[in-house]
């Protein structure tokens, strides 16, 4: 399974959402993490399921290729980080 | 108990009269803009907006005068079902989602005194969405979506049009009047 880690900016919002799942997909895996915390979805997906505009997903150290339909494999032992820009001068 | 409701791009602050000034008294959401804030006078429920930047639109109700918040459906477009993603080991590029998504939500209105628990959301880029539920689920209004002009309406200050004013006819709660920016009313 990958392990799933979440920006600590958002546990506020949504609490400790670090998780593993299984999928061969980063789309499945973090369907199956949203199944399980189902408010963090809106947090690091649209309207539509494409990744916020200010929101990185990588999985170990590449970011994710397809931001829309999220089809970048990912193999069991991969670590997938959801990560966000900081703003500010 | 009169009370001023300033919804702020550092949260969302509560004054209160005292002594003939206004102090003060709550200060919740602290550092997140607040785009929106209702005080629903039928039931005294109150909705806050925020605008979270990177996490998106988010919507707050509390049923207690402001004391607890909880965070309840925001109003959203719908997935729209386009080309299915391409198989990941086929190399193909995957092509891009076009829908829409909330931006922000720039007004919330309370239905007519015939209508308990029907809120109005007007957001950008432009949809306007109804609850009949307090704000659990939203449904987008279609035939303002689909109107032919919806197209030419522009941004007015932000990068997408939007709806900042929604009016409920007190005589004929059916009877609605909107206001675009930049799109008309």
């Amino acid at each position: 399974m990958a392990r799933i880690t979440f920006t600590g900016h958002l546990r506020r919002h949504i609490g400790n959402a670090d998780t593993e799942a299984p999928g061969p997909t980063v789309a499945e895996v973090l369907a199956a993490v949203f199944e399980a915390n189902p408010k963090a979805r809106g947090y690091v997906l649209d309207d539509q399921g494409r990744v916020r505009k200010h929101v990185n997903l990588f999985v170990n150290d590449a970011p994710v290729a397809d931001r829309d339909y999220l089809s970048d494999p990912v193999a069991d032992d991969d670590e997938i980080y959801v990560l966000q820009a900081l703003s500010g001068g | 108990m009169q009370r001023i409701l300033v919804a702020s791009r550092k949260g969302l602050f509560t004054l209160s009269p005292e002594g003939g000034e206004g102090r003060i008294t709550s200060h919740v959401f602290t550092g997140d803009p607040v785009t929106a804030v209702l005080h629903d006078p039928r039931d005294m429920t109150l909705y806050a907006a925020l605008n979270l930047g990177h996490f998106g639109v988010k919507l707050h109700r509390s049923d207690d005068q402001g004391s607890n918040w909880k965070e309840i459906a925001a109003p959203a477009h719908e997935e729209e079902k386009g080309k299915p993603p391409p198989d990941p080991m086929s190399g193909e590029w995957p092509p891009k989602k076009e829908g829409p998504s909330v931006e922000m939500i720039w007004t919330l209105v309370p239905g007519g005194a015939d209508q308990p628990g029907t809120i109005w959301a007007g957001t950008l880029p432009g949809g306007l969405f109804r609850s009949d539920d307090k704000g659990e689920s939203w449904s987008l209004n279609r035939s303002l979506w689909n109107q032919p002009s919806r197209p030419h309406w522009f941004g007015g200050g932000y990068d997408s049009p939007g709806i900042h004013s929604v009016l409920v006819d007190p005589r004929d709660s059916a009877r609605i009047t909107l206001g675009i920016s930049s799109g008309g009313a």
